[in-house]
């Protein structure tokens, strides 16, 4: 891909970054200063924070996804794109690659200030612990980017549909790495416990564990309640391999969704690449097994995260609203959404089910 | 440089826009014409790489096109041209050079001679300013293949002009190609030496205009008296657009014998053969064809 292009979609889109790098900071900067010291002697910040930066972070994934592929709706722009003489894979990759950074990298250096505003204040700091922190929050907006980028960008090439197989892959791996470290090399369910809690003590509660555990355990009976159940789901059998098995039922679900998905979504034509339509019938479906399969996915990783998962859905069902309304080019729900809205749901669900199912 | 269509085809949903083409072009300028809906876009999106093919074969110097794969040094300006918002044209030098080499001198000299401001907004421009706009940043393109669909609509009849001389100037006899498509075939008159014809996505016709007239002449006359349509056919010869005003009268015809047998029989003061214009030509093959039909 031609550099000069990747500088000139990177400045484009600097006043996007700069307004999402300011809110990330002021939001991190404002509950750093609310932090209290906690019953262990430490410094704990606010509650509310890790779901509040998430929620931004995640908000501005989904925009980012949004106008990154933008240009696919609208003739003018698909009409220049799509003839520069670059190959469509590669501008796909570039586009999505130049917004991926632009959501990460500000999250992190946020992250790192966030960190130092703790040292400042005399917070006693573990850095694995906080590597961990700032892994999961990536791991988070990299899903959420991706899981808005299906949508967005009408993926519609085999390679672009085996493209976010393989992604979400990735992060789905990324994401539960840590948890599997910690499982098995702790074994023991109840010393896995006791990381959970210390990761709540002393990371910045910025991403995905740490938000949910620093809501979780932030008093005492709730700490006892969750502990109990937990260690009840974990405790008697091998948490490894628990783990593992959810794994396997990702892995066992997503290539047959992946396939199913790009045979009905592929477009060996190409010209409904970058036009706004109601599309024949088949395309309309494949739209909503699209959502379906993202909300499934979502259902998998909120099985960890039971917490978060409705701050996910939310976000979740306000993407499908925007993806819906920009694809019928009206406001209006039809009864074909709902039907949608209704297989996503129970695709959500099956999601849990099935990672629970597959954990015990 | 040699493009080359092998029985292409395309649909538009439930329209065939392109039905088995066939063509060979070579270097130099050519008109794509058709009426509304004749399929010109389409054959340009496909040779821009922005659709692809249902079925045939589009090659450019022997390498196929298609989709992610357009043609190397292809340059596409569509009717309605994508520019990113409150880009000035130095802006949209920048923006296309991340693209396509470019000649920003030759970007210069044009929005000199158009007299278009190079730093205020292109969407502050008016509909021809615009044209000329991309037009110029179109033809410093240091491009092979040069697409413009509808590319001359809204331009006055100077700047006409001067863009007709800027593409002749750059392309003819430099091994490159320009398709320029148009519904208005008089913009093309003294541009483009070649012509395709395309109706309903079919190749209607293709050649030089004088191939394209198939015999058409165009005669002049005045007569004693004034001779009505009718009069002439009586004579057998096939009247096309006939007109007349008092005793002068103008129509085209394939009648190679018109003038001995007008001479003959109304032996007009002034009888000759003129020229006919390309827009003349191809306005009759367009009839034609709609009369096959």
């Amino acid at each position: 891909m031609n550099r000069k292009y990747l500088l000139f979609e990177a400045r484009r889109w600097l006043g996007f970054v700069i307004v999402y790098f300011a809110l990330l900071s002021a939001v991190v900067l404002l509950f750093a200063s609310v932090s209290y010291v906690s019953v262990y002697g430490t410094v704990q910040p606010s509650n509310v924070d890790g779901t509040t930066i998430n929620s931004i972070a995640i908000a501005f994934s989904v925009i980012m996804a949004m106008l990154t592929f933008s240009y696919r709706y609208d003739r003018k722009s698909s009409d220049y794109y799509l003839s520069i003489g670059e190959k469509r894979d590669r501008l796909f990759i570039a586009r999505y690659l130049v917004s991926l950074v632009y959501l990460i990298v500000p999250y992190v250096i946020v992250s790192l200030l966030f960190y130092l505003v703790l040292y400042c204040r005399g917070a006693v700091l573990d850095y694995g612990l906080g590597f961990l922190s700032i892994l999961f929050g990536i791991v988070i907006i990299a899903a959420s980017y991706l899981v808005s980028c299906f949508p967005f960008s009408r993926g519609k090439t085999y390679f672009e549909g085996f493209f976010y197989f393989f992604v979400m892959m990735a992060i789905l791996q990324l994401g539960l790495l840590p948890l599997s470290f910690f499982v098995g090399a702790l074994v023991k369910s109840d010393a896995f416990m006791e990381v959970c809690l210390k990761a709540v003590e002393y990371a910045p509660s910025l991403a995905l564990g740490p938000a949910l555990f620093s809501e979780l355990f932030a008093n005492d009976i709730a700490k006892a309640a969750v502990t109990d159940t937990l260690l009840k789901a974990l405790g008697e059998s091998d948490a490894f391999l628990a783990v593992f098995s959810t794994y396997v039922a990702t892995y066992a679900v997503l290539p047959i969704a992946a396939t199913v998905y790009v045979y009905l979504a592929r477009e060996p034509s190409g010209e409904k690449m970058g036009r706004p339509s109601k599309g024949p019938s088949f395309e309309r479906y494949s739209y909503h097994f699209l959502m379906g399969t993202a909300a499934f996915i979502l259902g998998c990783f909120c099985y960890f995260f039971v917490y978060l998962s409705i701050l996910l859905f939310v976000v979740y069902c306000v993407v499908y609203y925007a993806v819906a309304s920009l694809y019928a080019r009206t406001f209006k729900v039809s009864l074909w959404d709902l039907y949608g809205y209704a297989f996503s749901l129970v695709a959500m669900a099956s999601g849990i089910v099935l990672a629970a199912i597959a954990a015990v | 440089m040699i493009v080359e269509a092998k029985s292409i085809s395309k649909r538009l949903g439930e329209t065939r826009a392109i039905d088995g083409l066939s063509f060979v072009l070579t270097d130099g300028i050519v008109g794509l014409v058709g009426k509304n809906g004749a399929g010109k876009s389409t054959l340009l999106r496909c040779l821009a790489g922005v659709y692809q093919l249902d079925a045939g074969e589009l090659l450019c110097d022997g390498v196929p096109i298609g989709l992610s794969r357009p043609a190397e040094g292809t340059f596409f300006l569509p009717d309605d041209p994508y520019c990113p918002k409150g880009l000035s044209l130095k802006g949209l030098y920048r923006f296309l050079s991340c693209h396509y080499a470019l000649d920003y001198s030759a970007i210069r000299d044009m929005a000199m001679e158009f007299g278009l401001p190079t730093d205020k907004p292109i969407s502050s421009f008016s509909k021809g300013m615009k044209r000329q706009a991309y037009l110029a940043a179109a033809l410093s393109v240091d491009s092979r293949l040069l697409l413009l669909d509808e590319a001359f609509d809204g331009l006055d009849p100077l700047a006409l002009e001067k863009i007709k001389s800027r593409i002749v100037e750059r392309f003819v006899g430099k091994d490159r190609l320009v398709i320029i498509a148009s519904h208005n075939i008089v913009s093309l008159e003294r541009l483009s030496d070649t012509f395709l014809l395309i109706d309903k996505g079919r190749l209607s016709d293709k050649g030089a205009s004088e191939e394209i007239a198939h015999g058409l002449t165009k005669i002049q006359a005045v007569f004693s008296v004034p001779v009505s349509e009718s009069d002439i056919e009586s004579l057998g010869i096939d009247v096309i657009g006939f007109r007349s005003q008092g005793a002068m009268a103008e129509f085209l015809t394939h009648d190679e014998s018109s003038i001995d047998k007008l001479k003959g029989r109304f032996a007009p003061p002034y009888i000759e053969k003129v020229p006919l214009t390309s827009t003349e030509i191809i306005a009759h093959a367009m009839a034609e064809g709609e009369k096959h039909e």
